[in-house]
């Protein structure tokens, strides 16, 4: 910095350094967290995707059920 | 520095050659983020996720650049991840304070106790008003200013253009100024 004003450097802690050194060891734990994740999101969204499937039948006869068409002729004699 | 590391061992996964890479890079990339970020505690966090990213990142490495360049880069990555998680944190009031350490006065005992209070109010108005850049100025000029980055490096640790990286920081400075009124304080920028 101009005008004689300097900052001095940071010293790396022994906790810091420690940390660093088993970078492999947490960029290992991480790799295995993020692939269960992943596995259970898929599991997640297969197991929605075989509800709605089978769902899909009884949806279909609730809409018609649902729709203006469900009642229809029952006010003919008015 | 990169001649020292046998880039084929790190890249193999050898943990000597990633210890090696820590002793010789740890120092300079926890500098790198207290500067952008201010704060001990996040360069900290930075600096670990920065060899962690190198660690799972090692393959990618071509050697098209020296390895300190790449290491400069992750880190730049980092820090910019780690200052909008801050303005994400101050949305919701949570401030990142600046250290203590970057108000230090020197020479503090050659002065009277109002010069020292006038000092370290400066370097607050100074630091508060660096903080207040926008996240590339910030990095840029912090690059530059303290760690003594040449353009070029900081073009290259930032994925910029030469000319965009002195647009940064010319921009960068003419906030300062605009910002810091005090002809001492404008001295620093």
């Amino acid at each position: 910095m101009k005008n004689n004003r300097t900052i001095q450097p940071l010293e790396v802690s022994s906790s810091l350094h420690d940390k660093l050194m088993k970078s492999p060891v947490y960029a290992q734990k991480m790799k295995t967290r993020t692939l269960t994740v992943s596995v259970i999101t898929t599991l997640l969204i297969l197991i929605n995707l075989v509800y709605y499937i089978s769902n899909q039948e009884n949806l279909a006869e609730n809409q018609i059920l649902e729709s203006q068409y469900a009642n229809f002729g029952s006010d003919l004699s008015i | 520095m990169s001649k020292e590391i046998d880039i084929t061992a790190l890249q193999s996964g050898n943990i000597q050659a990633f210890e090696q890479l820590v002793n010789l890079y740890e120092k300079k990339v926890l500098n790198m983020c207290w500067h952008i970020l201010h704060n001990r505690e996040e360069a900290e966090d930075a600096t670990q996720d920065v060899f962690i990213a190198i660690y799972q990142s090692k393959h990618l490495f071509k050697g098209e650049s020296q390895l300190s360049t790449w290491i400069h880069r992750i880190t730049m990555n980092k820090c910019l991840e780690y200052m909008r998680r801050a303005k994400r944190k101050k949305r919701f009031g949570i401030k990142v304070p600046i250290d203590e350490s970057f108000f230090a006065v020197e020479n503090e005992s050659q002065l009277n106790p109002e010069q020292v209070l006038m000092e370290r109010e400066r370097s607050k108005a100074f630091f508060t008003a660096v903080q207040q850049l926008s996240e590339n100025q910030r990095a840029a000029y912090s690059l530059h200013h303290f760690d003594e980055f040449s353009y070029k490096e900081i073009s290259e640790s930032m994925n910029l253009s030469l000319s965009a990286v002195e647009s940064l920081i010319f921009r960068a400075k003419q906030q300062l100024l605009i910002q810091l009124k005090d002809p001492i304080l404008q001295n620093w920028i």
